[in-house]
């Protein structure tokens, strides 16, 4: 064989080697899209009820989002199990699964014992997703956690100083962060 | 250095190549691994069969409901091959270095 053609062939493995790993790492950016599309709906929404004072239709615009972003989850759990298949995959989407788990629930007991209403429950969610992000990130790719970080800035921010735009901001920002990370992800992998 | 002949034919070491690329102890689906390296059913069956005959990848067949389901990977004697014959190139590329 001669030396160009072992060079060819290297970098032709390398390349296959890393699209491999990256088709089959990347697939999670879709959870973030999709929970990206859902809060750019629902957040947007939840700013034009509370503007028009229509509030109490607002648990009837995030439930069937809810709904679908966990129908949705789901499915896309189903098909990344169905492609590359990881060793550590079940035990890596129980440990998230049940951290989501965890989280809504301390978020509820929160919700709860404090009594909170309508914009501090959104504050309140947004945080705790925000930090989730960043401490996925300690542990996967660096994104999850500097799209954690904006979206938690952005949220204090907001919530301090403009508060009435608090929702359209996260929906927009917050939303987009999520969409772009997530096809980044996709297409980088990991 | 004599090169692997079962793994120098080039469908065949982009079949190892996209199978060493996941961990040791992932699995690919054959849909998977057929759309990634662009190679139709048969022409990637044919491959991985002569790879199998050589023990360097296993094929599991199984059902997911009624679909039927095949994974791929690597073994470790495929693993060891494959980088033994990394190892092979880049000593071609060392010798020319050498030689200059």
């Amino acid at each position: 064989m001669q030396p160009q053609d072992a060079l060819d062939d290297l970098k032709a493995i390398r390349q296959i080697m890393e699209q491999a790993r990256r088709s089959s790492d990347g697939f999670g950016g879709w959870f973030m899209v999709l929970w990206g599309a859902i809060w750019l709906v629902g957040f947007t929404g939840t700013h034009i009820l509370v503007q028009t004072g229509r509030d109490p239709l607002i648990n009837w615009l995030w439930m069937p989002l809810n709904t679908l972003g966990v129908l949705g989850s789901i499915y896309l759990g189903i098909r990344m199990r169905q492609r590359a298949q990881k060793k550590s995959f079940s035990s890596i989407w129980v440990s998230i699964f049940l951290w989501w788990l965890a989280l809504a629930a301390f978020d509820a007991a929160v919700i709860g014992v404090f009594q909170l209403r309508g914009f501090q429950i959104a504050l309140l969610i947004v945080l705790t997703i925000a930090l989730s992000y960043v401490l996925f990130g300690l542990f996967t790719h660096w994104i999850n956690s500097v799209i954690g970080l904006f979206i938690g800035l952005v949220a204090i921010v907001m919530a301090t100083w403009l508060v009435e735009y608090f929702n359209l901001a996260i929906a927009l920002l917050g939303g987009a962060v999520l969409i772009g990370g997530g096809l980044w992800v996709v297409r980088r992998g990991g | 250095m004599d090169l692997d002949p079962v793994i120098h034919q080039p469908t065949r070491l982009r079949i190892m190549a996209a199978l060493v690329g996941l961990d040791a102890g992932d699995r690919a689906d054959f849909g998977f691994l057929r759309d990634l390296l662009g190679l139709t059913d048969g022409n990637l069956s044919v491959h991985l069969q002569r790879l199998e005959e050589a023990g360097y990848v296993r094929i599991e067949k199984t059902f997911v409901g009624r679909r039927p389901k095949t994974w791929v990977w690597a073994t470790a004697e495929g693993r060891e091959a494959f980088a033994a014959y990394i190892d092979a190139l880049e000593n071609i590329l060392h010798l020319q270095e050498a030689s200059r």
